[in-house]
């Protein structure tokens, strides 16, 4: 900004603009910077209004007969297993993938950074399921 | 920064017998668990078949690492109960 102002004023020294275009320049400069900050401060706000963080992954099981199950996992949890995940070994985790795609599960594991796990629990905070069962069964997960 | 737990509450309850409800003060362990997480490092770069596939910063940030996943566990818990029983834990 500084640079762009010094150049404007100093082609107006050499003569080679005019005080009226020196003034327009300026002018057109000053509403750049004025549009320029007005876009950092959306920026800025758009993740305060964002502001639903999800913190526990909750999963609630009741059944007909007083049997119930509530876990509360934190989701910090998860983005410390994928970081403490990734200093495996390869060889290890080639192992590990092998083995789980025995039992059906194609997850591979090098692709799994905190970058994704990030966007994966962005992605659930807006999750919620709820399952009502014929005997007054209910499963209910959900963020919180 | 993420504080690690500070208090385990383990509660059974069971039909017909005694109740047990368990209040542990992790804090005390603190001390302990991030001398582990320190020692972690050192037994895996003593472990010979280990040294030779782990790359050497991925064995010294393993320490904090597992410390990171021991403080994630803040805010855990689990209730499960039957007709006769049941078993709370959480982790604060």
């Amino acid at each position: 900004m500084g640079n762009d102002r010094a150049r404007i004023l100093d082609m107006l020294k050499q003569g080679k603009i005019t005080v009226d275009e020196a003034e327009q320049l300026l002018d057109a400069l000053g509403q750049n910077v004025g549009t320029e900050q007005t876009s950092a401060l959306a920026v800025e706000e758009k993740p305060a209004g964002n502001s639903k963080r999800c913190r526990f992954l909750r999963v609630c099981v009741s059944g007909s007969d007083k049997e119930n199950v509530d876990i509360r996992v934190p989701m910090q949890i998860l983005r410390a297993g994928v970081k403490l995940g990734a200093l495996i070994p390869p060889q290890a985790r080639r192992k590990v993938d092998c083995a789980l795609g025995e039992k059906g599960i194609n997850l591979d594991f090098s692709n799994l950074t905190p970058e994704t796990v990030d966007e994966f629990i962005e992605g659930l905070s807006e999750m919620s399921i709820d399952i009502k069962g014929d005997e007054g069964e209910t499963v209910k997960i959900f963020c919180e | 920064m993420i504080w690690p737990p500070s208090v385990l509450r383990v509660r059974i309850d069971e039909k017909g017998s005694r109740k047990i409800n368990l209040w542990i003060p992790l804090f005390l362990f603190w001390p302990l668990i991030v001398l582990g997480a320190l020692l972690f490092p050192l037994a895996l770069a003593m472990s010979s078949e280990l040294r030779k596939k782990m790359k050497v910063d991925a064995v010294v940030v393993s320490g904090p690492q597992l410390l990171a996943l021991f403080a994630a566990l803040r805010g855990l818990k689990v209730n499960v109960g039957g007709k006769n029983d049941r078993v709370y834990v959480e982790l604060w």
